[in-house]
């Protein structure tokens, strides 16, 4: 049904020229320029864009994807290039409009908490440019993505437990929409009852509806006492109810991420943490006063020691905290260095918390039926975690155990009332997937894509799928 | 990453080299964004990952051009990259390696070859070389501004002192820093007069051997390394402390003698022993700081320091003379982006002028944005370079030591 037409080529050098003419040196063509846009840090697939485009402004946007829908081009939105289901490569060709010129703060407004940047701008660039206000933005996937491409994804991090996904956290936008409008959704108020939340709607919709251009965020006070604390433990069943436990008696965790052993050694090889063993492991962080801080802790020993938690060891100090985290935050690249020469897949599953055990439990069982290398990370206090499927890629045979695992893994969360991605997206990756956890509500999808972007040269072939 | 490196190479020690290299880059792009010339010029084969890329394809067979030359001569080999890359990938020798066989493949036009033979001869050449600059500084009220910029009027060095201590360190002799700098040398002779060592000069012709490595003459490179090396034994065998490099540029490529002579059967212990013994001034005096402390003259000036890409991304000494300067009382003032290259670069400022000079703008944009009454930093070829574009003294750090030591 939604099947796009590769345009001709004519009307693609015509629209390349068009852009060259207004964009001068910012429409680049080159293979290397095209190659690196057409990919994110997943599979390296072929299919570049013709062309790719650096905006400065809302205005020059609508005027590319104008000239596209005139001339039914696709436009691929990229922001660092850090999505992991292929949402970048250019199946039919087409305009890349890279974001990252559109790097401004445009306001931050300290005594509401709120703050409107431009998409190109990076998580890690905001929270360096707010730092004086006491100020920080928490959501922090592994990349220091933009955040259009973190909107654009629904993306989360670490910090979900306690302060939710980009959802949560995103008040409004600018959007320019397929026909070269430039549209504002929501407000700088916390709630409200105005119509349909538009916000919600493109907040996730991977570029298949319209391109993000300016993002109104939710910021933090940066809490008094901020406390890492690392315990490892002998079996990965209990690190694992330590979480459900801990999330079912509600304390506040800032941060509750689990590495199994195979992750864990990856990570200690690769980030030279020092003083740990390759074993399941928690790290946690805990935000609050002191005494609050000290409280929660206290309630954390009592669950861990009941599961044969080891001590734990904190890190306090700002260095050794960025020193954790980043391990953490790179734990992809260190299961990439820990098989040299091989690609991963990642996967996503998400579960209510009380299923968190089993889904697990399931997977490693998954695992275990093909000869791969595997680890496990995840967000497990929001019942969220991946595992990063090492293949060879020349190995035909070992690429289908892991796409096999991979959909096999992403089926038992959906049995498990979860999801099969809980922070990456759909892509070009998970689009069976979607139509096994939504069933005829992904009509209803077709429906709303149709309706906003008749011409279908949004993002094309990706997220929705097809037929 | 995966690498299938072709035949004409792979076995080589270079070759090997390379694999292990490639093999430990999980292309994460890290680094492209620390890169100052991606900065600038935004192509990502202006950047570490692009230039692993293109040097993975050549070494894999796929014939060079003109271009892939092009993007690996604009790099800068500050190295920021290796800094902010968490697998370890030793980029510096991965583009040493490219170049060398980019070069070889594809040449080098007749202007280009002139114009990197002149630079050597006349950098490498001491009395050409301190002649011209001598020439340079007498008729400089007469010169254009862009070769004004670049003569310096001379700081007085003062004297060398005539102690003889128990302790001995040997300083190598730079190539140019003598001619346009001399005080360089002099300050670290007095600083370390006071803490009790002997600085011993004994030229080899001068030159570390790096300017004719980052060209590409490695016959050259060997032979300043064995001269110095033969010129330094007898003093390393009377016990020597340190071999000091009083430029980082030079530290960096001292401290790495023993890499670099490794396949040389002659010389490869002796180096690797050299190389153990180099130091950085900003090392050897952090270990005299206890005593040194206790006689500076406190400063409150306002001063800005650049450390150079050779001192901290290269020899990884993050901190140690800013730690220093600030004991001294001085009002180091922050810098944004101090990690970043500031265009110099060794012969890069003269072989890639318009990106030197846009990196070169912005690094003085920084350092002089909170009002400093003179900039410090630590190698000669930075020193010049930032000079040229400010009216604002720019000095080695271990002569306003020296000014507090007096």
């Amino acid at each position: 049904m939604l099947v796009f037409e590769r345009p001709s080529e004519t009307a693609v050098a015509s629209a390349v020229d068009a852009l060259r003419k207004d964009f001068g040196e910012r429409a680049v063509t080159s293979h290397s320029v095209r190659e690196h846009h057409s990919h994110g840090e997943g599979m390296r697939d072929a299919g570049l864009p013709d062309v790719v485009v650096f905006p400065e402004t809302n205005e020059e946007v609508a005027s590319i994807v104008k000239l596209c829908n005139q001339a039914r081009i696709p436009v691929i939105a990229f922001g660092t290039g850090t999505s992991l289901e292929g949402h970048l490569k250019a199946l039919y060709g087409g305009v890349c409009i890279d974001l990252s010129r559109m790097n401004n703060i445009l306001q931050v407004n300290a005594e509401d908490l709120d703050c409107r940047v431009q998409a190109g701008v990076t998580r890690e660039q905001l929270n360096a440019e707010i730092r004086s206000t006491g100020l920080f933005f928490p959501i922090d996937p592994g990349a220091n993505a933009s955040l259009g491409g973190m909107s654009a994804t629904r993306a989360s991090g670490t910090n979900a437990v306690r302060y939710g996904t980009m959802k949560e956290n995103i008040l409004g936008l600018t959007v320019v929409t397929p026909d070269g409008r430039i549209i504002k959704t929501g407000t700088r108020a916390r709630k409200s009852s105005a119509g349909y939340d538009l916000t919600r709607l493109y907040v996730g919709s991977e570029g298949t509806l319209g391109i993000i251009t300016e993002i109104q965020l939710k910021l933090y006070g940066v809490p008094e006492r901020i406390s890492a604390a690392v315990c490892q433990f002998d079996e990965l069943s209990n690190a694992v109810n330590v979480v459900i436990t801990a999330m079912q008696l509600g304390i506040p965790m800032a941060r509750i991420e689990l590495l199994d052993e195979v992750q864990m050694d990856a990570c200690i090889k690769y980030s030279k943490l020092e003083g740990f063993a390759a074993k399941p492991t928690l790290f946690m962080e805990f935000h609050g006063t002191d005494a609050y801080v000290a409280e929660q802790i206290e309630q954390m020993k009592s669950i861990t020691a009941d599961y044969g938690g080891s001590d734990y060891r904190f890190a306090d100090k700002p260095e050794d905290r960025t020193k954790l985290w980043k391990a953490r935050h790179d734990a992809y690249w260190a299961g990439m260095s820990y098989k040299p020469g091989n690609q991963a897949f990642a996967t996503d599953s998400c579960v209510p918390i009380s299923r968190l055990a089993d889904c697990i439990a399931a997977a490693k069982a998954e695992i275990a039926k093909t000869s791969l290398t595997c680890m496990i990370v995840g967000h497990v206090g929001d019942g969220n975690f991946h595992v990063q499927i090492s293949f060879n890629p020349d190995n035909a045979q070992e690429r289908e155990q892991a796409e096999t695992a991979a959909a096999q893994i992403a089926r038992i969360a959906i049995g498990m009332g979860g999801t099969c991605t809980g922070e990456h997206g759909i892509g070009i990756h998970k689009l069976d997937a979607l139509k096994e956890e939504h069933g005829e509500a992904v009509d209803v999808m077709r429906t709303i894509k149709k309706a906003l972007d008749p011409n279908n040269i949004m993002n094309p072939g990706k997220t929705i799928p097809m037929n | 990453m995966q690498t299938n490196l072709a035949p004409f190479i792979k076995d080589t020690p270079q070759g090997i080299e390379a694999d292990a290299i490639l093999r430990s880059c999980v292309h994460c792009g890290f680094c492209t964004a620390t890169c100052p010339t991606y900065q600038v010029l935004g192509d990502e084969l202006d950047g570490p990952r692009g230039r692993i890329y293109l040097i993975k394809q050549v070494l894999e067979g796929a014939e060079p051009t003109k271009k892939t030359q092009q993007h690996l001569d604009r790099c800068l080999t500050c190295r920021n990259c290796e800094s902010a890359c968490p697998s370890g990938v030793q980029y510096g020798r991965l583009v040493d390696i490219g170049r060398s066989v980019v070069e070889e493949k594809v040449g080098r036009t007749a202007l280009e070859k002139a114009t990197r033979a002149t630079l050597r001869k006349a950098l490498l050449n001491k009395p050409l070389f301190n002649t011209a600059m001598k020439i340079g500084r007498a008729v400089r009220p007469l010169l254009p501004s862009a070769l004004k910029a670049k003569v310096q009027p001379l700081r007085n060095a003062g004297t060398w002192p005539t102690a003889q201590h128990a302790r001995t360190m040997i300083v190598l002799d730079n190539c140019v820093q003598n001619a346009m700098s001399p005080s360089i040398d002099f300050a670290t002779a007095r600083v370390l007069d006071k803490a009790g060592v002997t600085l011993k000069w004994v030229s080899a012709g001068g030159c570390c051997g790096a300017l004719s490595h980052h060209l590409n003459a490695h016959d050259e490179a060997v032979t300043k390394v064995k001269a110095n090396i033969d010129a330094w034994w007898p003093l390393i065998e009377a016990g020597a402390e340190a071999i000091v490099g009083t430029a980082s540029g030079c530290s960096v490529m001292l401290k790495d003698y023993g890499h670099f002579m490794q396949h040389d059967a002659a010389y490869a212990e002796k180096a690797k022993r050299v190389a153990a013994l180099s130091k950085d001034v900003s090392e050897v005096i952090a270990a005299e700081w206890p005593q040194l402390k206790a006689k500076v003259k406190a400063s409150s000036d306002r001063i800005s320091y650049h450390p150079p890409c050779t001192l901290q991304h290269g020899m990884k000494l993050k901190g140690g003379v800013e730690a220093m300067l600030k004991d001294i009382g001085f009002d180091l003032l922050p810098v944004a982006d101090s990690h970043l290259c500031c265009g110099s670069a060794g012969t890069y400022s003269v072989l890639q002028p318009t990106i030197s000079e846009e990196l070169k703008s912005r690094k003085l944009k920084s350092l002089t944005a909170e009002g400093p009454s003179q900039i410090a930093t630590s190698n000669i070829g930075c020193m010049t370079h930032l000079q040229s574009g400010t009216t604002l003294p720019v000095k080695h750090w271990i002569e306003l030591l020296d000014e507090r030591l007096a």
